[in-house]
């Protein structure tokens, strides 16, 4: 009994959960939605928005959030109105703003909120609206539209978890009733003979008949967040259509939840398919490698290989596991764009107060970084961000006096390199003046009055714990913690920062974060008897070695011909210690890196895959030629060659080497 | 000399807590003793052939995939400097962890946890440069004979092998409490 309790309470704060990241995702979207609002208006737009609210109010509706409820509709009767085409006003949209973030503020409140919590930002959004809104009547809400109240039927039918769910058919049918006066009817017909009675699953339908001015496609949306849970369809009861169509009425659900799909996807399945396929095929694994462990189990006790049976299946059922973890920790790898999301708010705030024009450019928020990662990399960002604004950029006048356009631009750029996230905050602004920072550094006592400082000296400066130049501590920075945070919250992430900066011409913050869980297309190559895996990206070309394509120079060291050049033929055991190996001498991969060109021999090419790159130098030292290591199907380790390094790390091949060079060999 | 520790050894069992930090993992490596500190001990697994890495030095055996991290092996008993024997057919490899770096120690045999209290172990005398400066923590007398006690530390992050030169840690005078 207590268990079956447990289980309810646990699904109950599931079904809250849902609603509460759906409805941050949603306080995320509006947040943009509006600022876009700023540059121009569409109707496609305020309806997004308008969408997005009045699904937050049913939500929290429908958990007795009141303030919550309360406010989301103020919000919604102000969208309204754009709906119906008003134009926006920067109060309006300033109001919008705040109350967006008083929703997220109530989300994360605990416990119950008074109901008019907020009432004074209701009655502004109110206000704001009202001058459009001349011959509405109070204008607050979709009852308040001049339109003439008719009658919405409204089906309601439970899914198969709804009683598990916890959800409190009563508060959906107090909120129905605050759309207009309602009768509900309940029906019946689909219970089940009591001996086939399952508890669990409802098999009541209710409708509810509404006499209301609101849209049946609004009330539908009003329960949108239900989901599967409980079925909603609402209709216009006036025209007389049967009350069961079921046919019609299952069809206009499948096309409106056909409509829907695509935004469920990105609202609550956060993993890319291929990701849970990976996992999906490990597991199918596993389920096979138990099955052999019972095998060996029930088998014939006393053969001779049992042993080694049980222990070969105990291996693989341990590299699937390790297999499912990483699995596991690739689905945490999320795009940099939810850390990214944040700024168009931030800039526009900000610019805003400190009466500066900018333009923010974003790319790259699809580039993947681990989730841990990126968590701990917001406040840095933020910081870095807020400094530009503060410190980096100009006034409009102060601009135009230096001759750059009044816009300035502030870009926010995410790549992945090799083995590295790589993200750039860059700004157009005055830079760092090298004088202020000598000033400021000699007054602290930091450095002598004559000292001569180098750029790396300056920056280290720069990042020294409680430096700050700005003349005026504002509350945007200028209290001097921040660059030494910034730098060392990096370094704690295993990266790097470096700053950048012209004079007059704007400063670049770079930010190297190591990519624990890269994952690059490679080219499985073996040579030395053993499995190597080279970036896909570096190889130009691979063939096998024609007769005379291989020569000799100077009796010692091979070329081969790719095209008009020569390339030097590396020998690939000699370099990675392998010297008692003799190279392949039948396949020849033409390398590119940094632009240069070299032929690598090798004796078989295998597959191509994609590869997780691990780091070797996690617990090892630096090996030249290799740039890291992966894990292959089978559980052996093969080392990723690094291509520059290779060059570096190995010899020329020599012509006593390989066999297949005396034939092309000048005599 | 030999039931002299022992006595010691009973009393704080009656009368004091035991500390995680006085209890070492028992190694082997024929014919002597070695002790890890337990709190240093990540895992212990049986012995699997690791892949070698090129241009490593001789104790280094290779790596083998730990949990996902690609984590070195070294041949304790190279790494100390002991004349070279091959490891017995059962060996175990001890992964033990100094902050974030792991690295696994072939030996010949675990033998169990011995608890070390300070008093017993005693800061090795001059045997020339091999125990001096090297590895050695202290040595201590056991029940079971002489037992080295190995500073995890100084195994791996003075070995270049593990650490790169840049990241060499400066010798300094870190005596065990």
């Amino acid at each position: 009994m207590s268990g079956e309790a447990e289980r309810l309470r646990r699904l109950q704060a599931q079904v809250f959960d849902t609603f509460r990241d759906e409805t941050a995702e949603g306080l995320a979207r509006l947040e943009t939605q509006l600022l876009a609002l700023d540059a121009d208006v569409d109707r496609a737009h305020v309806d997004e928005l308008f969408r997005v609210v009045h699904t937050i109010k049913g939500g929290a509706g429908s958990f007795g959030l009141r303030a919550m409820a309360e406010l989301a509709h103020a919000m919604e009767a102000h969208l309204d109105q754009l709906r119906k085409g008003a134009s926006p006003t920067p109060a309006g949209v300033a109001a919008l703003l705040e109350g967006a973030d008083a929703l997220r503020a109530l989300l994360d409140a605990p416990g119950d909120v008074p109901r008019d919590t907020y009432a004074a930002l209701c009655a502004r959004l109110a206000e704001a609206s009202a001058p459009n809104a001349s011959g509405a009547s109070g204008g607050s809400g979709p009852s308040a539209t001049p339109a003439r109240p008719r009658r919405v039927a409204v089906d309601l039918v439970p899914g198969l978890d709804f009683v598990a769910s916890g959800i409190d058919l009563a508060l959906l049918l107090e909120q129905l009733a605050e759309l207009g006066p309602t009768t509900v009817d309940v029906d019946a017909r689909a219970v089940p003979p009591l001996a086939s009675l399952d508890l669990g699953a409802l098999a009541l339908r209710w409708r509810v008949t509404v006499e209301t001015t609101t849209a049946p496609e609004a009330i539908e949306l009003l329960f949108a967040w239900l989901g599967d849970t409980c079925a909603v369809h609402a209709r216009a009861a006036d025209d007389t259509r049967p009350a069961d169509a079921p046919r019609a009425a299952q069809a206009g659900a499948s096309s409106k939840a056909a409509q829907k799909a695509p935004a469920r996807v990105d609202a609550s399945v956060r993993v890319p398919i291929e990701k849970l396929d990976d996992l999906m095929n490990l597991v199918g694994e596993l389920v096979i490698a138990g099955s052999a462990l019972h095998e060996v189990e029930r088998g014939d006790l006393n053969a001779p290989d049992r042993r080694a049976r049980a222990r070969e299946a105990l291996a693989r059922l341990d590299r699937l596991t390790r297999g499912m973890h990483e699995s596991v920790l690739r689905m945490r790898s999320l795009p940099v764009g939810l850390v990214f999301n944040r700024f168009p708010r931030l800039v526009h705030d900000l610019a805003t107060r400190l009466g500066k024009d900018v333009r923010l450019e974003v790319r790259g928020e699809g580039t993947e970084l681990d989730k841990t990662v990126l968590e701990r990399l917001g406040d840095p960002l933020v910081h870095l961000v807020r400094n530009s604004l503060d410190h980096g950029l100009e006034t409009p006048d102060a601009r135009r006096e230096a001759g750059k356009s009044a816009t300035g631009t502030l870009r926010l750029t995410a790549e992945q390199s090799a083995n590295e996230v790589v993200i750039t905050v860059e700004d157009d602004g005055r830079g760092l003046d090298p004088q202020r920072i000598f000033r400021r550094a000699v007054e602290r006592g930091l450095v002598a009055a004559d000292a001569a400082l180098s750029e790396a000296e300056m920056q280290r400066l720069i990042l020294a714990p409680g430096f700050s130049t700005a003349e005026q501590v504002s509350d945007i920075s200028g209290r001097g913690v921040g660059m030494d945070v910034v730098a060392s919250t990096i370094q704690a992430l295993g990266g790097e920062l470096s700053l950048h900066s012209v004079v007059g011409a704007g400063l670049t913050v770079t930010l190297r974060l190591p990519l624990t869980l890269a994952i690059i297309d490679g080219q499985l190559v073996r040579f030395g008897g053993r499995t190597w895996v080279l970036p896909l990206g570096a190889i130009a070309e691979c063939a096998r070695v024609e007769p005379g394509a291989l020569d000799a120079v100077l009796g010692r060291g091979l070329v081969y011909a790719y095209g008009d050049e020569s390339l030097p033929v590396l020998d690939p055991c000699a370099g990675l210690g392998l010297g008692g190996v003799p190279p392949g001498g039948r396949l020849v991969m033409v390398l590119e890196a940094q632009g240069e060109r070299v032929a690598l021999l090798v004796d078989e090419v295998l597959a191509r895959q994609q590869i997780v790159v691990k780091s070797l130098e996690q617990h090892l030292r630096a090996v030249p030629g290799l740039s890291g290591a992966t894990v292959l199907g089978d559980g052996a380790i093969a080392f990723i060659l690094d291509v520059p390094g290779l060059r570096r790390a190995c010899p020329v091949a020599h012509p006593r080497r390989v066999a297949s060079a005396r034939v092309g060999a000048p005599s | 000399m030999s039931t002299e520790p022992t006595h010691p050894d009973k009393r704080r069992r009656a009368d004091a807590p035991k500390s995680a930090h006085d209890r070492f993992l028992c190694v082997r490596l024929e014919p002597e003793l070695y002790a890890l500190p337990i709190l240093a001990v990540h895992e212990i697994q049986a012995y699997a052939p690791p892949t070698p890495v090129p241009g490593m030095p001789e104790h280094v055996r290779g790596v083998l995939n730990v949990q996902g991290a690609i984590v070195p092996v070294v041949d304790l008993r190279r790494r100390l400097g002991l004349p070279a024997q091959p490891p017995p057919p059962r060996c175990p490899i001890v992964f033990v962890r100094v902050e974030a770096r792991v690295a696994g120690l072939v030996v010949d045999a675990a033998t169990g946890v011995v608890d070390l209290p300070p008093d017993v172990r005693r800061p090795p005398p001059e045997v020339g440069a091999g125990i001096d400066g090297g590895p050695v923590a202290a040595l201590a007398r056991h029940p079971c004979g002489l037992i080295v006690v190995l500073d995890v530390e100084r195994l791996l992050l003075r070995d270049a092998a593990l650490v790169g030169a840049a990241a060499f840690v400066p010798p300094t005078a870190e005596a065990q409490p």
